[in-house]
């Protein structure tokens, strides 16, 4: 539940951030599948594709980036340790999954890395295809990989590993089908301009490149570039109010979430106080017992205390097992500690306002 | 000395609407080694009499020195040790713990005390033994007789070493016989030099003591 909702917290900050950059613009194709077929098929488009790439960079007062978590990195398992981190395993090749990125992915979605920003967006401004390839991997990779450390591909293409990002790091893109990625177990690579596929990789490549401008008018200008190269038709859409929207969602069930914990909360603690107070109107003979032979007041409030605390420590054991001793494990143990608190005062005062002398009178017949 | 001195007690009992004087100008003196009968009709503040004595309840105005202590200047925690180390509570209806043995009912004191955990067998085997009952220490209330259920009261009361037995009504749920057996046992601790008070109806159990205490409306007479 706490790491749920710290992802929605990262979420929306990520939306809030891409949201204060300014207005995202997306750009999709809308021809029918026989013409995308003949313009990517015709090499002598590939150089108007080219001219786009150089047109867009070129636009001002624009950022660009391209994400394409379309492709996967293969590696043969037999060579790869962390083939548990692996989307699929088949015939004897991991695939892991891997984001594609321009280094423009990197100012308007800030992760954290053990690396600075600006190395990575130099390393990957710079790359090139035939050098190694420059990977940053998420946290899950730490275990089998050191920073440095080449590995390769089962296309016998070198990977340099660069850098982490932080435990917990997400890719939060309001556009995706998935709305927020958790990267530990992504790979982060240079897009790079190899092209896969020929004419058809410049399409996915354009399909995942966004734009993030307040000039609507050069997103047409874009438009008209597309068909003054007689490419095929694309259209431009702004992507804010949906960010937009989708931030109000996220805070929406947030909200939900929060109400529906709270009304749990509310049933559990009914549920703990009525026990309590059940527990200590049962045994008040017996405290009362206790408190003739010698108990104090504060010997008896133990017992009630450590009714509760056995169950509640019965539950941090449990969080202990699935989540270890980390920092959700941390946050429970405070909480049940201050819901313990709390939940015992209740039964704790009315066992404090029964003088020992009512309690004897009450379950005897004097 | 006295085991027990108290000089003008009162205790009211305040509700909605009404107000009791449960107990009124109580002075009262208790020799130590004395057996003592409290008597009274039903209402008259013998239970709380001696829950002040017993030191679970405090009077509203008076002083109560126990073995020569001011116990209106002690703190919880001195009162609970005293609760312990001097005093025995046996009661009407036994106030035993269902759920523990005849044996564990007689341990509950020794967890309070600073007695060392390996004299407490010893210690419950001799006033099992005392009470004659070492043959019932695995059973629980709910096995044993009313007189047998008085005896582990009683050794309950001991095991610390109270020097003070405070009893209310302990033969009143039990028949003559039984009851006489009980007296017995309090004849035998005051031979051993305890401080005794009973509270009774019972004019021939008060008969067996060593002083009558008459209680009517609060007031001593
Ligand atoms: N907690 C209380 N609240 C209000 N009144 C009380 C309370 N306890 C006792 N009383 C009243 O104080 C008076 C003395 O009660 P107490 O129990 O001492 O009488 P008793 O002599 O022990 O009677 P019995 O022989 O029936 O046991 C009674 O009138 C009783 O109603
Ligand atoms: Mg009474």
């Amino acid at each position: 539940m706490v790491s749920l909702a710290q992802t929605g917290m990262r979420t929306i900050g990520a939306f809030e951030h891409l949201q204060s950059l300014g207005n995202v613009w997306h750009i999709s194709c809308i021809a029918e599948a026989g013409q995308i077929q003949e313009v990517t098929n015709d090499d002598r488009k590939i150089a108007d594709f080219e001219a786009i790439y150089q047109y867009i960079d070129d636009m001002e007062d624009t950022e660009t980036f391209t994400a394409d978590a379309s492709m996967k990195t293969f590696l043969y398992d037999k060579d790869t340790e962390a083939e548990k981190l692996a989307a699929d395993i088949r015939y004897g090749t991991a695939a892991f999954r891997t984001l594609r990125v321009t280094e423009g992915f990197f100012d308007a979605f800030p992760l954290q890395m053990s690396i600075k920003k600006e190395r990575v967006q130099e390393i990957f401004r710079q790359y090139a295809d035939d050098d190694i390839m420059p990977v940053l991997l998420g946290d899950s990779y730490r275990k089998y990989y050191r920073e440095n450390e080449i590995f390769t591909d089962s296309g016998s293409k070198q990977y340099r590993v660069i850098g982490f990002l932080k435990k917990g790091s997400i890719y939060a893109a309001p556009f995706e089908s998935e709305r927020a990625r958790a990267l530990d177990r992504w790979m982060i690579v240079p897009l790079g301009n190899d092209r896969q596929g020929g004419g058809i990789g410049y399409v996915t490549e354009l399909t995942s490149t966004y734009l993030i401008t307040d000039r609507e008018d050069l997103m047409g200008e874009l438009v008209r570039e597309f068909r003054k190269r007689q490419l095929m038709p694309f259209e431009y859409k702004q992507l804010t109010d949906q960010v937009r929207n989708d931030v109000s969602d996220l805070k929406n069930e947030a909200l939900t979430m929060g109400c529906v914990m709270l009304l749990l909360l509310t049933f559990a603690t009914t549920g703990m106080v009525s026990y309590m107070v059940r527990f200590v109107r049962k045994r008040m003979k017996e405290f009362a017992v206790h408190l003739l032979s010698g108990a104090g007041i504060r010997d008896i409030m133990l017992r009630i205390a450590m009714q509760l605390g056995v169950i509640l420590l019965l539950s941090d054991f449990a969080v202990f097992c699935i989540f270890g001793a980390g920092s959700v494990f941390l946050c429970v143990l405070l909480f049940s500690i201050l819901y313990g608190v709390s939940v015992s005062a209740y039964p704790l005062y009315l066992f404090r306002t029964q003088e020992i002398a009512d309690v004897l009178r009450k379950n005897g017949s004097r | 000395m006295y085991a027990i001195r108290t000089e003008k007690i009162y205790r009211r009992y305040k509700g909605k609407g009404f107000q009791v004087e449960a107990l009124r100008d109580v002075t009262l003196n208790v020799k130590k080694g004395e057996m003592v009968a409290i008597i009274g009709t039903s209402g008259s503040g013998k239970t709380t009499l001696l829950n002040i004595l017993g030191l679970i309840d405090v009077p509203d105005s008076g002083e109560y020195f126990l073995n020569g202590i001011r116990t209106g200047e002690c703190r919880e925690k001195e009162l609970a040790r005293m609760r312990n180390q001097n005093l025995g509570f046996v009661l009407q209806d036994f106030a035993l713990i269902d759920r523990y043995t005849a044996e564990q009912n007689i341990r509950v004191p020794l967890m309070y005390s600073d007695i060392p955990k390996k004299e407490w067998n010893g210690r419950i085997q001799a006033c099992l033994e005392q009470m004659g009952i070492s043959d019932r220490k695995k059973r629980l209330p709910s096995e044993l007789s009313g007189g047998q259920k008085q005896r582990i009261a009683i050794a309950r009361a001991l095991v610390t070493g109270a020097d003070i037995i405070l009893a209310d009504e302990p033969t009143g749920a039990l028949d003559s016989k039984t009851s006489m057996d009980i007296m017995e046992v309090f004849s035998g601790l005051r031979e051993e030099g305890k401080t005794i008070l009973i509270v009774t109806h019972d004019s021939s159990i008060a008969d067996l003591c060593d002083r009558l205490i008459c209680i009517e409306d609060g007031r001593l007479v």
